[in-house]
């Protein structure tokens, strides 16, 4: 894949975002953002271009369920592929995410391979 | 921290520290790898502008802290840090794996030391150097083999930790150069602790806290019956605690304090619950050292030299469930010991080691246990079999060949015995008939000259459930929460259809066939497109399907039901359970679905 692709890249813990930061310079993508909270990321989103958020659901100050809530909302940013990296019951994900027209899903604790393979396949579309 | 606490030794400049023999057990299943990892906190809490609480919960998002210690070496902890001065050492478990632990943990490789755990066994005490950056390993299990605790072993025997002639220093380092000898290329190289014969003698009890070996202890011995009866009436509890929380009539109002209060039940009765399941749980530790024994009388009564493999002793289950496998596992041990272990002549005939291995192994999966029994004995003859099931009119002369794993599997058929065959007569055929009958199963792999193994599943409880609800037209089914993997959408490029007219669909390079629920019971379904409806993935064992259903309704925890008798077909369903609102749903046996899928007759094609 190629440096085109921007990631936004969302956890609390740096140890998070590190492994994902990891998986991703691996398959080649090296303009990723970070940031540690909700409110960073709608900052980011808002000033810069992203073209993939991958954002942990249980955050400080704005959760990652609000910030989907508020990028779905928002008409130039309604489309962009949105992953949830969540440690909440799979079945809590899957009622609400949908609901909220979540791209994908990846359950905690993971194998950082899992997390790969999903990229892999989200990032095709690109 | 723990009690037995660390023992800090500083010897002009070797520091040593161990980690007590609790923690290793206490580590989830799912966490493969195990690490030391050695921060040196003056220098990582400047480099990262992070404090050290910091780092404990950055660790623990990703992982656990099994154990860990803290030494310095400075005198005076007051000053200000200065590097090299104050050490933080961690016994680190977790899911990521050599490629990912550095940038995870924030620590250069040199500072990070992974141990296998597989070589680990039974390892009780891991001893750390952090001069020599050396990590050695010792037993303190030797004394606590549940099977060499009582007499003494029978002469045919020879127990896992081999009770020969040699002195027990000797051969705790015969063990040790062993692990060496596979574990060099992983770890750093390890070195023999001359404190672990030492350990070795000390009382290997002290840490016992499995109260079910210990009657004489404070435990209260209840009438079974009494907590059947507290089962099933906490059981109640749940339903109708969601029958009054969740009840119709309250819809549209907002009630704060009604919903507080609610709130608060729901947490004392999930509590209770635990609790209540908890009490019927126990380990498979006395099952299994029953099976040692028995291997023990039979292969000194055969003359055969056999020596036991234990694992996953601590896994626990409900109690019925061991009552109920037990007479099992002896059956199988029998025909391990019997038909599927050579003599000791044969055996060295065959340029084999004389003594055979029997391994007993456990481990939860999911929402199931799953008990294999292997030996490296003959393994099944496929001729001797097919011959058999030719003389006993099971395959036609005729008929295709079938194949070696479906010709194996006639060892379960009541048929394939003669009743002059007393030793084997519906011995193994009885142990599928008696997991079927409490919705495990039971199978059977082997390789010819290599040995046999028997696998068995059963379920962890068969009485409160997790379970995902999904909607299939007007139906409601509940998919065990443990079975599930994940759910999703598809679109019409990733469906094949085969030609027997399966449908397949690819996901991430998996191809996965779909079970249509609603042609399997004759359910009129709201939507029958693919695309239309969800898809959910769930898994017994290696095996994986997707269940394909309208939309997924909730999460229910719930109280199964034995599905009533006059139900003819049920295959797929493991019981029933009350809804919310008073409805009925079904519990689907995920496992069975899946040896329907295999078998396909259960598919009605599209013409039919």
């Amino acid at each position: 894949m190629s440096d085109r692709i921007s990631v936004l890249v969302v956890d609390d813990f740096s140890t998070m975002r590190r492994i994902i930061k990891k998986i991703l310079t691996g398959l080649g993508i090296s303009n990723i953002i970070e940031a540690d909270n909700g409110s960073k990321a709608w900052r980011i989103l808002n000033e810069e271009k992203a073209d993939l958020v991958i954002c942990d659901w249980n955050m400080p100050e704005m959760t990652g369920r609000d910030l989907l809530e508020k990028v779905r909302a928002k008409e130039e940013l309604a489309e962009i592929p949105f992953i949830m990296v969540t440690a909440e019951s799979k079945e809590k994900i899957a009622i609400e995410g949908d609901k909220a027209h979540l791209t994908s899903y990846m359950g905690k604790p993971f194998k950082p391979k899992d997390l790969e393979e999903k990229l892999r396949d989200v990032l095709s579309g690109f | 921290m723990e009690k037995d606490e660390s023992v800090l030794k500083k010897s002009g400049t070797e520091i040593r520290f161990e980690i007590s023999p609790q923690t290793l057990r206490k580590l989830p299943a799912m966490h493969e790898f195990i690490y030391i990892l050695e921060y040196d906190l003056a220098d990582y809490c400047s480099r990262e502008e992070k404090t050290p609480t910091a780092l404990v919960k950055e660790l623990q998002s990703v992982g656990m802290i099994a154990d860990a210690r803290i030494f310095s070496l400075s005198g005076d902890l007051t000053a200000e840090l200065k590097k090299g001065e104050l050490w933080y050492i961690v016994l680190y478990s977790t899911i990521l794996g050599n490629d990912f632990i550095d940038a995870a943990v924030g620590l250069p490789r040199e500072c990070i030391f992974s141990i296998d755990r597989e070589t680990l066994g039974d390892t009780d005490i891991i001893s750390y150097n952090i001069r020599s950056k050396q990590i050695s390993f010792a037993s303190a299990s030797l004394l606590s083999n549940p099977y060499e605790t009582g007499e003494q072993p029978a002469p045919g025997t020879v127990s896992e930790k081999n009770s020969g002639p040699a002195p027990p220093e000797k051969a705790q380092g015969q063990k040790e150069t062993d692990r060496l000898s596979h574990s060099t290329a992983k770890s750093r190289s390890l070195l023999q602790d001359i404190r672990e014969s030492e350990l070795c003698r000390s009382d290997p009890f002290a840490d016992e806290k499995d109260s079910g070996r210990n009657p004489g202890g404070t435990g209260v011995r209840v009438d079974p019956e009494k907590l059947d009866n507290l089962i099933n009436l906490v059981g109640e509890l749940v339903t109708a605690e969601s029958m009054v929380s969740k009840n119709p009539d309250l819809e549209g109002l907002s009630l704060e304090r009604f919903e507080r209060s609610a709130h608060n039940l729901r947490r004392i009765i999930s509590e209770l619950q635990k609790v209540a399941m908890s009490v019927r749980m126990i380990s498979l530790a006395e099952m299994f050292s029953n099976l040692v024994r028995t291997v023990r009388d039979l292969s000194a009564k055969h003359e055969k030299k056999i020596r036991v493999k234990l694992q996953g002793q601590d896994t626990r289950t409900d109690k019925t469930v061991i009552e109920q496998i037990n007479e099992s596992l002896q059956n199988i041990i029998r025909y391990h010991v019997l038909f599927g272990i050579e003599d000791p002549e044969e055996r060295s005939a065959a340029g084999k080691p004389e003594t055979a291995v029997i391994g007993i192994e456990a481990r939860q999966e999911g929402g199931e246990i799953l008990i294999t029994v292997s030996d490296n004995g003959r393994g099944l003859d496929r001729k001797n079999i097919l011959h058999r099931a030719v003389r006993r009119g099971l395959i036609q002369n005729d008929a295709p060949e079938p194949s070696y794993e479906d010709l194996c599997r006639f060892i379960f058929n009541p048929a394939f015995y003669s009743s002059e065959d007393p030793d084997r007569h519906a011995r193994l055929p009885r142990v599928r008939e008696h997991l079927e009958k409490i919705k495990g199963n039971a199978d059977v792999q082997s390789s010819p000259g290599k040995g046999t193994m028997l696998i068995l599943r059963i379920p962890v409880s068969r009485t409160i459930i997790d379970g995902m609800l999904i909607r299939i037209g007007r139906t409601i089914c509940a998919v065990p929460l443990l079975s599930v993997r994940e759910s999703f959408r598809i679109e019409s490029s990733q469906i094949t259809v085969i030609m027997s007219g399966q449908e397949i669909i690819r996901i991430r390079n998996e191809l996965l066939p779909v079970v249509r629920l609603h042609r399997i019971y004759g359910i009129t379904a709201e939507r029958t497109e693919l695309e239309e409806g969800i898809l959910i993935s769930v898994f017994s064992g290696q095996k994986k399907i997707c269940l394909f259903a309208d939309e997924i309704i909730g999460h229910c925890q719930t109280v199964v039901k034995e599905m009533p008798e006059y139900i003819g077909m049920t295959a797929g369903i493991s019981g029933c359970t009350i809804l919310e609102d008073g409805g009925i749903g079904f519990i689907l046996d995920v496992g069975r679905l899946i040896d329907m899928t295999e078998s396909e007759d259960v598919f009605p094609s599209d013409s039919g």
